[in-house]
Formats: structure tokens, C-alpha cells, sequence
């Protein structure tokens, strides 16, 4: 075994945790919203913050590192498309996830618990989902170039 | 775009929506028991029958199916070894579904989800699924590697960690303190 194969197996086992993970949580999302239970949705976004902070986010960072390795191990061009808009993929989805979707599901879930569902709270809520949502199509748009790799 | 590359997007895509979702059910799990409620827990394992309905069985259909499809059009060799081994574990980890998992999910509301009865069959229904998983990493694993029998060490290396996670995960329900959440909680 290649270090380029242990990074490869390491970059595509985190994106699979990251990725396949937002998925999952869509699902619950979906399962809690159609209980009808808003003690059910308000845990899972209680639950969703803890999940976010630690599996995504280490996930996220060893896509990364990993990523990194590989263009470097493997003597691809910094310059090349499905680098660059990796790159950009990563940052836009991390930035947005991690600084800002995460905490708020967090805050919704807890305000949801102590205060009872509202109107208000509920179509932040949906908000909050659909992000949630655009971002995971970004990831998949991300994977898309990762094994297309056009231009190459 | 080849169809080559079409149908291994579509292959990594079902096996990232599989196993990353089956890892993440398993850190919910996780979160959930360690707030030591059996009700919140069952509630959570009754999950476990949608999500695979709706998201497990599907994905793992089309990882198989896009599989076979790059197998044909890459003219890979069936004989090789990381085939073979990718179609036997996925072919066991098929029986065990049916043949483990399913009964012991249908034991549960049988039983009541938050009697004792109930929180250990969770608890195992929970350990089979995390070492199922463990296999079903191995198989990213020989995807990636592409492991020869001349790559002896790799093998070796690989199959011991799958050795100590299996026996590390079983260690609980061997020893008898793969107990209840509620128990767990009030120790």
C-alpha cells in the first residue's frame, strides 16, 4: 500500500462520514418533523449540534489535510479544476456549516425545549433545513468533480 | 464523462449516503444512550427499521448494482482479490441483516422497548450494526488499496484491526455489562 492510497482511503472515509452523516440527519429531520412530536425535533436539534461538533467538523478537517496530501503526494497541479473548486467547495460548506448552521440548529433545539414549539421557531427551523439541504447538493456537486476530475 | 466515471460517481455516492448515514446513526445512538432516557433510546432504535427502509436498503442496492456496472465496464477481473472479498463480506453482511438483525428488531416491541428485555436487545441489535459497519469500512478499505496477495502486510494489518474493533465491540455484551440504558444511567 502507497501513502497515496492510505490518504485516498482516509479523504474518502471521512467525506463518506461527513457526507452520508448530513444525509442521515435529513432523514431524522424528516422522521422527527412527521411525528408530529415537537419534543422529537426539538432533541434532534439539540442532538444535531453535538453531532456537528464532533464528527462533522473533525471529518471536515481530515477531507482537508487528507485532500491536501493527496494533490501533494500524487504531484497533481494546485491549478487544476477539480482542486480549486474543491477547495472552494470545502470553505464555502465548512464556513457556513460549522460558523453558522450547526450553532443556530443548536439555539433553535434549546429554545424549542425551554420555550415549546412557535410558528416562528418552527419556520426557522425549515430555514435552517433547507441550508442544510443546498449545502449537502454542494457537497455532492463537490464529489461529482473529485471523480470526473474534468479538464484532466 | 465516461459511462465509466458516471457509474462509479453513482457507486460512491450510495456507499457515502450507506455508511456515512449507518456511522452517523450509530453517534446519534451514542448521544442518545449517554442521556440514560430507555424511552428516548427506543424510541430511537424504532428508527433504526425507517432509516433502513428508506435510505440503508435502497443505497446499498445501487452500490451493488453501479458495482457490478464497473466491474463490466472497466473489464475488471471477478477473480481478484479485493472483488471477491467486497462481494463475500457484502453477501454476509446481507444474511446477517435478514437472518440477525431483523429478528432481534422485531423482538424489541414484543418485549417492550424499555424493559430490561428490551434496552439489552437494543444494545445488541446496536453492537452487531457497529461491527457490520467495521466490515463494511474494510470494503472502502480493499476498493481503495486494491489489495493483491503480494500485498501480504497490508492484509495482515487490516484484518487485525478488523480482528480487535470486532472483539473490542463484543467485549460489552461477553462480559454481561452491555446493560440497559436506564441501568446505565442510575449506576
Amino acid at each position: 500500500m502507497t501513502s497515496y492510497e492510505l490518504w485516498l482511503f482516509l479523504h474518502i472515509s471521512a467525506a463518506i462520514v461527513w457526507i452520508g452523516g448530513a444525509v442521515a440527519v435529513q432523514v431524522f429531520a424528516a422522521l422527527a418533523k412527521a411525528s408530529g412530536d415537537p419534543a422529537r425535533s426539538a432533541a434532534l436539534g439539540k442532538d444535531t449540534g453535538v453531532v456537528a461538533r464532533w464528527l462533522f467538523m473533525p471529518s471536515s478537517l481530515v477531507v482537508l489535510v487528507t485532500g491536501i496530501l493527496l494533490v501533494d503526494d500524487g504531484n497533481w497541479d494546485w491549478g487544476e479544476w477539480f482542486v480549486v473548486l474543491g477547495l472552494l467547495g470545502w470553505a464555502v460548506v465548512s464556513l457556513t456549516a460549522f460558523g453558522y448552521l450547526s450553532r443556530s440548529l443548536n439555539r433553535i433545539g434549546m429554545r424549542m425545549a425551554t420555550e415549546g414549539p412557535s410558528p416562528e421557531l418552527g419556520a426557522e427551523m425549515n430555514r435552517l433545513i433547507l441550508l442544510a439541504r443546498t449545502l449537502i447538493l454542494i457537497l455532492f456537486l463537490v464529489v461529482f468533480v473529485m471523480v470526473v476530475k474534468p479538464g484532466t | 464523462m465516461t459511462w465509466y466515471e458516471f457509474l462509479l460517481f453513482v457507486h460512491i455516492t450510495a456507499a457515502v449516503i450507506w455508511l456515512g448515514g449507518a456511522f452517523t446513526f450509530q453517534m446519534y445512538g451514542f448521544v442518545v444512550r449517554r442521556g440514560g432516557d430507555p424511552e428516548e433510546m427506543a424510541r430511537f432504535a424504532g428508527r433504526a427499521g425507517s432509516l433502513a427502509e428508506r435510505m440503508f436498503v435502497p443505497a446499498s442496492l445501487v452500490v451493488i448494482l453501479a458495482g457490478i456496472g464497473l466491474m463490466i465496464e472497466g473489464n475488471w477481473d471477478w477473480g481478484q482479490l479485493w472483488v471477491i472479498f467486497a462481494l463475500v463480506t457484502f453477501a454476509a453482511s446481507f444474511l446477517t441483516g435478514v437472518l440477525v438483525i431483523s429478528p432481534i428488531a422485531k423482538r424489541i416491541p414484543v418485549v417492550g422497548p424499555t424493559t430490561p428485555a428490551g434496552q439489552a436487545l437494543i444494545e445488541r441489535l446496536f453492537t452487531i450494526l457497529r461491527i457490520d459497519l467495521c466490515f463494511m469500512y474494510a470494503i472502502v478499505f480493499a476498493m481503495v488499496v486494491k489489495p493483491t496477495t503480494d500485498d501480504g502486510w497490508t492484509i495482515a494489518i487490516a484484518a487485525a484491526a478488523l480482528v480487535v474493533l470486532t472483539v473490542v465491540f463484543l467485549a460489552p455484551l461477553r462480559s454481561g455489562s452491555g446493560r440497559p440504558a436506564s441501568s446505565t444511567a442510575t449506576d
